[in-house]
Protein backbone atom coordinates (compact mmCIF):
# COMPACT_ATOMS: atom_id res chain seq x y z
CA UNK A 1 0.00 0.00 0.00
CA UNK A 2 1.33 3.40 -0.95
CA UNK A 3 2.73 5.69 1.65
CA UNK A 4 0.36 8.42 2.64
CA UNK A 5 1.14 11.95 1.58
CA UNK A 6 0.06 15.17 3.29
CA UNK A 7 -2.89 15.70 1.00
CA UNK A 8 -4.33 12.36 1.82
CA UNK A 9 -3.57 12.81 5.49
CA UNK A 10 -5.33 16.17 5.54
CA UNK A 11 -8.41 14.54 4.13
CA UNK A 12 -8.38 11.85 6.81
CA UNK A 13 -7.49 13.82 9.92
CA UNK A 14 -11.09 14.83 10.43
CA UNK A 15 -12.21 11.23 10.42
CA UNK A 16 -9.28 10.32 12.64
CA UNK A 17 -10.24 12.71 15.43
CA UNK A 18 -13.84 11.57 15.15
CA UNK A 19 -12.79 7.97 15.51
CA UNK A 20 -14.24 7.09 12.17
CA UNK A 21 -11.23 5.70 10.34
CA UNK A 22 -11.03 2.19 9.00
CA UNK A 23 -8.27 0.07 10.47
CA UNK A 24 -6.03 0.12 7.42
CA UNK A 25 -6.24 3.89 7.08
CA UNK A 26 -5.59 4.22 10.77
CA UNK A 27 -2.29 2.43 10.45
CA UNK A 28 -1.23 4.43 7.45
CA UNK A 29 -2.12 7.81 8.89
CA UNK A 30 -0.43 7.01 12.18
CA UNK A 31 2.69 6.17 10.21
CA UNK A 32 2.43 9.44 8.35
CA UNK A 33 1.84 11.49 11.50
CA UNK A 34 4.87 9.83 13.00
CA UNK A 35 7.14 11.30 10.38
CA UNK A 36 5.36 14.54 9.46
CA UNK A 37 5.35 17.26 12.10
CA UNK A 38 2.99 19.53 10.19
CA UNK A 39 0.31 16.90 9.88
CA UNK A 40 0.83 15.79 13.45
CA UNK A 41 0.28 19.36 14.58
CA UNK A 42 -2.86 19.61 12.49
CA UNK A 43 -4.15 16.44 14.02
CA UNK A 44 -3.39 17.73 17.49
CA UNK A 45 -5.21 20.99 16.80
CA UNK A 46 -8.24 19.23 15.42
CA UNK A 47 -8.42 16.93 18.40
CA UNK A 48 -8.09 19.79 20.87
CA UNK A 49 -10.71 21.78 19.08
CA UNK A 50 -13.11 18.86 19.12
CA UNK A 51 -12.63 18.41 22.85
CA UNK A 52 -13.05 22.11 23.39
CA UNK A 53 -16.24 22.29 21.36
CA UNK A 54 -17.62 19.27 23.11
CA UNK A 55 -17.10 20.90 26.48
CA UNK A 56 -18.29 24.33 25.54
CA UNK A 57 -21.24 23.40 23.41
CA UNK A 58 -22.69 21.23 26.12
CA UNK A 59 -23.06 24.16 28.46
CA UNK A 60 -26.71 24.70 27.75
CA UNK A 61 -29.53 23.57 29.94
CA UNK A 62 -33.08 22.98 28.95
CA UNK A 63 -35.52 25.46 30.46
CA UNK A 64 -37.14 23.53 33.32
CA UNK A 65 -40.70 24.16 32.21
CA UNK A 66 -40.21 23.39 28.55
CA UNK A 67 -41.19 19.76 28.84
CA UNK A 68 -44.44 20.64 30.53
CA UNK A 69 -45.24 23.27 27.98
CA UNK A 70 -44.74 20.76 25.18
CA UNK A 71 -46.89 18.24 27.03
CA UNK A 72 -49.63 20.80 27.34
CA UNK A 73 -49.45 21.65 23.67
CA UNK A 74 -49.73 17.98 22.75
CA UNK A 75 -52.63 17.46 25.13
CA UNK A 76 -54.33 20.47 23.59
CA UNK A 77 -54.11 18.81 20.19
CA UNK A 78 -56.37 15.99 21.28
CA UNK A 79 -59.15 18.39 22.02
CA UNK A 80 -59.07 19.98 18.64
CA UNK A 81 -61.62 18.52 16.29
CA UNK A 82 -60.13 19.98 13.13
CA UNK A 83 -56.55 19.21 12.21
CA UNK A 84 -55.87 22.73 11.01
CA UNK A 85 -57.12 24.69 13.96
CA UNK A 86 -55.46 28.03 14.40
CA UNK A 87 -54.19 27.12 17.82
CA UNK A 88 -52.36 24.15 16.41
CA UNK A 89 -49.08 25.75 15.51
CA UNK A 90 -49.63 27.65 12.28
CA UNK A 91 -47.43 25.99 9.66
CA UNK A 92 -45.45 28.98 8.49
CA UNK A 93 -44.86 31.43 11.29
CA UNK A 94 -45.49 34.88 9.81
CA UNK A 95 -42.15 36.21 10.82
CA UNK A 96 -39.96 34.73 13.44
CA UNK A 97 -39.26 37.13 16.18
CA UNK A 98 -35.94 38.71 15.73
CA UNK A 99 -34.11 38.21 18.95
CA UNK A 100 -32.25 41.19 20.21
CA UNK A 101 -28.66 40.45 20.69
CA UNK A 102 -27.26 42.25 23.63
CA UNK A 103 -24.42 44.53 22.69
CA UNK A 104 -23.45 42.08 20.05
CA UNK A 105 -22.44 43.06 16.55
CA UNK A 106 -24.85 42.08 13.81
CA UNK A 107 -24.40 38.51 12.70
CA UNK A 108 -21.48 38.29 10.32
CA UNK A 109 -23.65 37.12 7.47
CA UNK A 110 -25.37 40.48 7.54
CA UNK A 111 -22.18 42.23 6.84
CA UNK A 112 -20.58 39.82 4.46
CA UNK A 113 -23.11 39.93 1.74
CA UNK A 114 -23.22 43.71 1.35
CA UNK A 115 -19.50 43.77 1.58
CA UNK A 116 -19.36 41.27 -1.19
CA UNK A 117 -21.57 43.46 -3.28
CA UNK A 118 -19.48 46.48 -2.59
CA UNK A 119 -16.35 44.63 -3.46
CA UNK A 120 -18.24 43.40 -6.44
CA UNK A 121 -17.62 39.74 -6.39
CA UNK A 122 -15.25 39.32 -9.21
CA UNK A 123 -16.21 36.04 -10.46
CA UNK A 124 -19.02 33.69 -9.81
CA UNK A 125 -19.25 30.22 -11.07
CA UNK A 126 -22.42 28.32 -11.16
CA UNK A 127 -22.79 24.66 -11.67
CA UNK A 128 -26.11 23.02 -11.84
CA UNK A 129 -27.61 19.69 -11.79
CA UNK A 130 -29.94 19.48 -14.68
CA UNK A 131 -32.44 16.88 -15.62
CA UNK A 132 -32.46 13.29 -14.62
CA UNK A 133 -32.02 10.35 -16.98
CA UNK A 134 -32.46 11.09 -20.64
CA UNK A 135 -33.35 14.67 -19.99
CA UNK A 136 -36.81 13.85 -18.76
CA UNK A 137 -36.42 16.40 -16.08
CA UNK A 138 -38.29 17.02 -12.92
CA UNK A 139 -40.76 19.77 -12.55
CA UNK A 140 -38.61 22.77 -12.02
CA UNK A 141 -39.11 26.33 -10.99
CA UNK A 142 -37.54 25.87 -7.67
CA UNK A 143 -34.00 26.19 -6.54
CA UNK A 144 -33.52 22.90 -4.88
CA UNK A 145 -30.44 23.76 -3.08
CA UNK A 146 -27.89 26.43 -2.99
CA UNK A 147 -24.49 25.67 -1.74
CA UNK A 148 -22.46 28.73 -1.46
CA UNK A 149 -18.87 29.12 -0.81
CA UNK A 150 -17.38 32.48 -1.01
CA UNK A 151 -13.91 33.59 -0.59
CA UNK A 152 -13.27 37.24 -0.87
CA UNK A 153 -9.92 37.94 0.57
CA UNK A 154 -7.36 35.93 -1.24
CA UNK A 155 -8.46 36.56 -4.77
CA UNK A 156 -11.57 38.59 -4.32
CA UNK A 157 -13.49 35.97 -6.16
CA UNK A 158 -16.80 34.48 -5.30
CA UNK A 159 -17.87 31.00 -5.99
CA UNK A 160 -21.42 29.89 -6.10
CA UNK A 161 -22.75 26.50 -6.65
CA UNK A 162 -26.38 26.30 -7.46
CA UNK A 163 -28.40 23.29 -8.28
CA UNK A 164 -31.71 23.28 -9.89
CA UNK A 165 -33.68 21.08 -12.18
CA UNK A 166 -34.86 24.07 -14.08
CA UNK A 167 -32.57 25.71 -16.53
CA UNK A 168 -34.73 28.84 -16.73
CA UNK A 169 -34.49 29.21 -13.03
CA UNK A 170 -30.75 29.19 -13.32
CA UNK A 171 -30.88 31.80 -16.01
CA UNK A 172 -33.00 34.03 -13.88
CA UNK A 173 -30.71 33.50 -10.97
CA UNK A 174 -27.73 34.37 -13.08
CA UNK A 175 -29.31 37.43 -14.52
CA UNK A 176 -30.11 38.69 -11.09
CA UNK A 177 -26.71 37.95 -9.65
CA UNK A 178 -24.41 38.15 -12.56
CA UNK A 179 -26.19 40.53 -14.85
CA UNK A 180 -24.23 43.58 -13.79
CA UNK A 181 -20.94 41.86 -14.34
CA UNK A 182 -18.84 43.64 -16.87
CA UNK A 183 -18.11 41.90 -20.09
CA UNK A 184 -14.59 41.25 -21.06
CA UNK A 185 -13.52 42.51 -24.48
CA UNK A 186 -12.67 39.16 -25.95
CA UNK A 187 -15.52 37.33 -24.38
CA UNK A 188 -16.80 36.27 -27.75
CA UNK A 189 -13.58 34.48 -28.50
CA UNK A 190 -14.22 32.29 -25.53
CA UNK A 191 -17.87 31.87 -26.33
CA UNK A 192 -18.85 33.79 -23.25
CA UNK A 193 -22.35 35.04 -22.88
CA UNK A 194 -22.90 38.79 -22.50
CA UNK A 195 -23.08 38.24 -18.79
CA UNK A 196 -19.61 36.90 -18.98
CA UNK A 197 -20.62 33.36 -18.52
CA UNK A 198 -20.58 30.31 -20.59
CA UNK A 199 -22.33 27.08 -20.13
CA UNK A 200 -20.58 23.91 -20.98
CA UNK A 201 -22.78 20.91 -21.34
CA UNK A 202 -21.14 18.01 -19.67
CA UNK A 203 -23.65 15.26 -19.85
CA UNK A 204 -27.20 14.57 -18.94
CA UNK A 205 -26.79 15.46 -15.30
CA UNK A 206 -24.57 18.41 -15.14
CA UNK A 207 -23.35 21.49 -16.69
CA UNK A 208 -20.64 23.88 -15.84
CA UNK A 209 -20.55 27.55 -16.27
CA UNK A 210 -17.70 29.90 -16.53
CA UNK A 211 -18.32 33.42 -15.41
CA UNK A 212 -15.95 36.23 -15.24
CA UNK A 213 -15.74 39.93 -14.99
CA UNK A 214 -13.30 42.68 -15.24
CA UNK A 215 -12.54 44.09 -11.88
CA UNK A 216 -11.93 47.80 -11.84
CA UNK A 217 -9.72 47.60 -14.83
CA UNK A 218 -7.49 45.11 -13.14
CA UNK A 219 -6.64 41.81 -14.61
CA UNK A 220 -9.85 39.86 -14.79
CA UNK A 221 -10.37 37.23 -12.22
CA UNK A 222 -11.80 34.13 -13.60
CA UNK A 223 -13.19 31.22 -11.84
CA UNK A 224 -14.16 28.02 -13.38
CA UNK A 225 -16.19 25.38 -11.78
CA UNK A 226 -16.94 22.14 -13.38
CA UNK A 227 -19.38 19.69 -12.08
CA UNK A 228 -20.40 16.27 -13.06
CA UNK A 229 -20.79 12.83 -11.63
CA UNK A 230 -18.58 11.41 -14.34
CA UNK A 231 -16.12 14.20 -14.41
CA UNK A 232 -12.49 13.60 -13.68
CA UNK A 233 -9.98 16.32 -13.84
CA UNK A 234 -7.54 15.71 -16.69
CA UNK A 235 -4.17 15.01 -15.22
CA UNK A 236 -2.32 17.54 -17.30
CA UNK A 237 -4.68 20.44 -16.72
CA UNK A 238 -3.77 22.86 -14.05
CA UNK A 239 -0.20 21.84 -13.74
CA UNK A 240 2.30 24.62 -14.09
CA UNK A 241 3.45 23.18 -17.40
CA UNK A 242 0.00 23.02 -18.87
CA UNK A 243 -0.55 26.55 -17.74
CA UNK A 244 2.74 27.78 -19.14
CA UNK A 245 3.77 28.75 -15.69
CA UNK A 246 0.73 30.86 -15.03
CA UNK A 247 0.04 30.78 -11.31
CA UNK A 248 -3.19 29.03 -10.58
CA UNK A 249 -4.32 28.27 -7.09
CA UNK A 250 -4.33 24.60 -7.66
CA UNK A 251 -2.80 23.79 -4.35
CA UNK A 252 -6.07 24.25 -2.58
CA UNK A 253 -8.12 22.27 -5.00
CA UNK A 254 -8.00 19.19 -2.92
CA UNK A 255 -8.65 21.16 0.15
CA UNK A 256 -11.47 23.17 -1.03
CA UNK A 257 -12.61 22.56 -4.54
CA UNK A 258 -12.86 18.87 -4.62
CA UNK A 259 -13.58 18.27 -1.00
CA UNK A 260 -16.07 21.05 -0.73
CA UNK A 261 -17.97 20.28 -3.80
CA UNK A 262 -17.79 16.55 -3.97
CA UNK A 263 -21.20 16.63 -2.45
CA UNK A 264 -24.06 14.36 -3.15
CA UNK A 265 -22.24 12.46 -5.79
CA UNK A 266 -21.47 15.50 -7.85
CA UNK A 267 -17.88 16.27 -8.40
CA UNK A 268 -17.01 19.85 -8.80
CA UNK A 269 -13.74 21.48 -9.42
CA UNK A 270 -12.84 24.98 -8.65
CA UNK A 271 -9.99 26.93 -10.03
CA UNK A 272 -9.31 30.53 -9.46
CA UNK A 273 -6.67 32.72 -10.91
CA UNK A 274 -6.04 36.34 -11.66
CA UNK A 275 -4.39 35.42 -14.88
CA UNK A 276 -6.90 35.77 -17.65
CA UNK A 277 -4.73 34.02 -20.18
CA UNK A 278 -4.15 31.16 -17.86
CA UNK A 279 -7.80 30.68 -17.31
CA UNK A 280 -8.47 30.92 -20.99
CA UNK A 281 -6.11 28.09 -21.62
CA UNK A 282 -7.51 26.20 -18.73
CA UNK A 283 -11.03 26.71 -19.97
CA UNK A 284 -10.01 25.55 -23.42
CA UNK A 285 -8.36 22.49 -21.97
CA UNK A 286 -11.39 21.89 -19.88
CA UNK A 287 -13.69 22.04 -22.84
CA UNK A 288 -11.40 19.78 -24.80
CA UNK A 289 -11.37 17.32 -21.96
CA UNK A 290 -15.12 17.29 -22.00
CA UNK A 291 -14.96 16.42 -25.65
CA UNK A 292 -17.59 18.97 -26.41
CA UNK A 293 -17.43 22.39 -27.88
CA UNK A 294 -18.87 25.22 -25.90
CA UNK A 295 -22.61 25.28 -25.97
CA UNK A 296 -24.55 28.50 -26.05
CA UNK A 297 -25.35 30.09 -22.72
CA UNK A 298 -28.25 29.17 -20.55
CA UNK A 299 -30.27 32.19 -21.28
CA UNK B 1 -55.59 3.72 20.53
CA UNK B 2 -56.78 6.74 22.42
CA UNK B 3 -55.16 10.13 22.21
CA UNK B 4 -53.89 9.73 25.74
CA UNK B 5 -52.22 6.39 24.94
CA UNK B 6 -50.58 7.82 21.91
CA UNK B 7 -49.35 10.77 23.90
CA UNK B 8 -47.98 8.55 26.57
CA UNK B 9 -46.08 6.50 24.05
CA UNK B 10 -44.78 9.62 22.40
CA UNK B 11 -43.53 10.94 25.69
CA UNK B 12 -41.73 7.70 26.43
CA UNK B 13 -40.16 7.29 23.03
CA UNK B 14 -39.66 10.82 21.78
CA UNK B 15 -39.97 13.40 24.49
CA UNK B 16 -37.16 11.76 26.44
CA UNK B 17 -34.81 13.25 23.87
CA UNK B 18 -35.84 16.77 24.79
CA UNK B 19 -32.53 17.74 26.36
CA UNK B 20 -30.47 16.60 23.40
CA UNK B 21 -32.78 18.37 20.98
CA UNK B 22 -32.87 21.53 22.99
CA UNK B 23 -29.09 21.72 23.16
CA UNK B 24 -28.82 21.22 19.46
CA UNK B 25 -31.55 23.77 18.79
CA UNK B 26 -29.89 26.29 21.05
CA UNK B 27 -26.59 25.90 19.27
CA UNK B 28 -28.27 26.06 15.91
CA UNK B 29 -30.34 29.15 16.52
CA UNK B 30 -28.11 30.97 18.94
CA UNK B 31 -30.85 32.13 21.27
CA UNK B 32 -32.97 30.59 23.94
CA UNK B 33 -36.21 31.96 22.51
CA UNK B 34 -35.59 30.61 19.04
CA UNK B 35 -34.43 27.31 20.45
CA UNK B 36 -37.62 26.90 22.47
CA UNK B 37 -39.76 27.70 19.49
CA UNK B 38 -37.82 25.34 17.29
CA UNK B 39 -38.00 22.51 19.77
CA UNK B 40 -41.71 22.99 20.34
CA UNK B 41 -42.37 23.00 16.62
CA UNK B 42 -40.23 19.93 16.19
CA UNK B 43 -42.08 17.93 18.82
CA UNK B 44 -45.39 19.09 17.50
CA UNK B 45 -44.54 17.93 14.01
CA UNK B 46 -43.07 14.73 15.35
CA UNK B 47 -46.23 14.03 17.30
CA UNK B 48 -48.38 14.62 14.27
CA UNK B 49 -46.36 12.25 12.17
CA UNK B 50 -45.65 9.83 14.96
CA UNK B 51 -47.56 7.14 13.08
CA UNK B 52 -44.81 7.28 10.45
CA UNK B 53 -42.14 6.48 12.98
CA UNK B 54 -41.14 2.83 12.99
CA UNK B 55 -40.96 1.62 16.56
CA UNK B 56 -37.60 0.21 17.45
CA UNK B 57 -35.70 2.38 14.99
CA UNK B 58 -33.55 5.30 16.02
CA UNK B 59 -36.00 7.84 17.37
CA UNK B 60 -33.36 10.41 18.14
CA UNK B 61 -32.18 10.45 14.53
CA UNK B 62 -35.78 10.72 13.41
CA UNK B 63 -36.31 13.70 15.68
CA UNK B 64 -33.09 15.35 14.58
CA UNK B 65 -34.20 15.06 11.01
CA UNK B 66 -37.47 16.82 11.83
CA UNK B 67 -35.59 19.42 13.81
CA UNK B 68 -33.25 20.04 10.94
CA UNK B 69 -36.03 20.37 8.39
CA UNK B 70 -37.98 22.66 10.65
CA UNK B 71 -34.94 24.77 11.21
CA UNK B 72 -34.10 25.04 7.53
CA UNK B 73 -37.69 25.93 6.67
CA UNK B 74 -37.56 28.73 9.16
CA UNK B 75 -34.33 29.99 7.73
CA UNK B 76 -36.03 29.95 4.37
CA UNK B 77 -38.89 32.05 5.62
CA UNK B 78 -36.39 34.55 6.84
CA UNK B 79 -35.83 35.09 3.17
CA UNK B 80 -32.16 34.81 3.21
CA UNK B 81 -30.81 35.88 -0.08
CA UNK B 82 -29.69 33.29 -2.47
CA UNK B 83 -26.00 33.02 -2.25
CA UNK B 84 -25.79 34.76 1.05
CA UNK B 85 -23.24 33.17 3.21
CA UNK B 86 -21.50 33.79 6.42
CA UNK B 87 -18.52 31.56 6.22
CA UNK B 88 -15.88 33.92 7.36
CA UNK B 89 -13.41 31.33 6.37
CA UNK B 90 -12.07 33.44 3.69
CA UNK B 91 -8.39 32.78 3.44
CA UNK B 92 -8.80 29.14 4.11
CA UNK B 93 -10.41 28.74 0.75
CA UNK B 94 -7.72 29.73 -1.59
CA UNK B 95 -4.07 30.17 -1.14
CA UNK B 96 -3.75 32.20 2.00
CA UNK B 97 -1.66 31.22 4.95
CA UNK B 98 -3.13 29.65 8.00
CA UNK B 99 -1.52 31.49 10.90
CA UNK B 100 -2.69 28.91 13.42
CA UNK B 101 -0.57 26.18 11.98
CA UNK B 102 2.52 27.61 13.58
CA UNK B 103 1.02 27.65 17.06
CA UNK B 104 2.53 25.63 19.83
CA UNK B 105 0.07 23.20 21.34
CA UNK B 106 0.23 24.88 24.73
CA UNK B 107 -0.34 28.32 23.22
CA UNK B 108 -3.26 27.03 21.25
CA UNK B 109 -4.72 25.37 24.32
CA UNK B 110 -4.39 28.59 26.26
CA UNK B 111 -6.00 30.57 23.47
CA UNK B 112 -8.99 28.26 23.50
CA UNK B 113 -9.11 28.57 27.25
CA UNK B 114 -9.50 32.31 27.03
CA UNK B 115 -12.38 32.27 24.63
CA UNK B 116 -15.74 33.29 26.04
CA UNK B 117 -19.11 31.67 25.71
CA UNK B 118 -20.22 34.49 23.43
CA UNK B 119 -17.27 33.94 21.13
CA UNK B 120 -18.16 30.31 20.72
CA UNK B 121 -21.73 31.21 19.98
CA UNK B 122 -20.75 33.90 17.49
CA UNK B 123 -18.32 31.59 15.75
CA UNK B 124 -20.99 28.93 15.43
CA UNK B 125 -23.58 31.36 14.20
CA UNK B 126 -21.18 32.63 11.59
CA UNK B 127 -21.16 29.21 9.97
CA UNK B 128 -23.68 28.62 7.23
CA UNK B 129 -26.48 26.45 8.59
CA UNK B 130 -25.51 23.28 6.69
CA UNK B 131 -22.08 23.42 8.27
CA UNK B 132 -23.33 24.44 11.69
CA UNK B 133 -25.66 21.51 12.03
CA UNK B 134 -23.02 19.00 11.08
CA UNK B 135 -20.49 20.27 13.57
CA UNK B 136 -23.12 20.42 16.31
CA UNK B 137 -24.21 16.87 15.72
CA UNK B 138 -20.63 15.63 15.60
CA UNK B 139 -19.12 17.58 18.46
CA UNK B 140 -22.01 18.26 20.78
CA UNK B 141 -24.01 15.10 20.28
CA UNK B 142 -21.10 12.90 19.23
CA UNK B 143 -23.19 11.24 16.58
CA UNK B 144 -21.35 8.85 14.28
CA UNK B 145 -20.92 9.97 10.68
CA UNK B 146 -23.45 7.43 9.53
CA UNK B 147 -26.14 8.92 11.71
CA UNK B 148 -25.25 12.48 10.79
CA UNK B 149 -25.46 11.52 7.14
CA UNK B 150 -28.91 10.11 7.79
CA UNK B 151 -30.13 13.15 9.67
CA UNK B 152 -28.74 15.70 7.27
CA UNK B 153 -29.42 13.53 4.23
CA UNK B 154 -26.01 13.85 2.69
CA UNK B 155 -23.34 11.25 1.91
CA UNK B 156 -20.75 10.45 4.55
CA UNK B 157 -18.04 12.04 2.42
CA UNK B 158 -19.95 15.27 2.56
CA UNK B 159 -20.29 15.00 6.32
CA UNK B 160 -16.52 14.79 6.48
CA UNK B 161 -15.83 17.68 4.16
CA UNK B 162 -18.33 19.88 5.96
CA UNK B 163 -16.86 18.98 9.31
CA UNK B 164 -13.39 19.67 8.10
CA UNK B 165 -14.30 23.07 6.81
CA UNK B 166 -16.62 23.99 9.65
CA UNK B 167 -13.98 23.21 12.24
CA UNK B 168 -11.36 25.10 10.36
CA UNK B 169 -13.63 28.12 10.23
CA UNK B 170 -14.45 27.77 13.92
CA UNK B 171 -10.83 27.45 14.86
CA UNK B 172 -9.96 30.61 12.97
CA UNK B 173 -12.74 32.52 14.64
CA UNK B 174 -11.79 31.30 18.08
CA UNK B 175 -8.10 32.00 17.76
CA UNK B 176 -8.91 35.40 16.32
CA UNK B 177 -11.04 36.07 19.38
CA UNK B 178 -8.18 35.01 21.63
CA UNK B 179 -5.86 37.33 19.77
CA UNK B 180 -8.28 40.15 20.36
CA UNK B 181 -7.98 39.41 24.05
CA UNK B 182 -4.31 39.96 23.73
CA UNK B 183 -2.90 36.51 23.43
CA UNK B 184 -0.48 36.97 20.64
CA UNK B 185 0.92 33.71 19.56
CA UNK B 186 3.90 35.27 17.92
CA UNK B 187 4.86 37.05 21.10
CA UNK B 188 4.82 33.74 22.89
CA UNK B 189 6.29 31.59 20.21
Amino acid sequence: MAEMDCNEAAALITALVDGELEVEDLGRIRAHLGRCDDCARREDMEARLKRFLNERLAQVSTPPDLKDRIRQTLAGLDEEPAPAGPAAAPPPPPRPRKPLRRAAPPPPRMKWWPLGVVLAVLVAMVAMLVSMEGGTGRPGGELLRVVTDIHYAATGAGIFQVRTHDRDELSRWLEERVGPFATVPDAAALGMTPAGGRVVEMGPHTMAMVLYRDYAGDAPDITLLAAGPDFTWPADVGTAEAMDGVPVHMSRLRDMGVAAFAEDGVTCILVSTREADGMRRLAAAFVAAMGKPAAPGAG
Amino acid sequence: VTGADRREEFEEVALVHLDALYKTAHRLTGTREDAEELVQDTFLKAFRSFHQFTPGTNCRAWLYKILRNTFLNREETKKRRVGEVALDDVEAFLGAEDPDLGLKPETYERMLGRVLEDDVRDALMALPAPYRIVVILADLESLPYKEIAEVVEIPIGTVMSRLFRARRALRRQLTDAARRYGIDARAEA
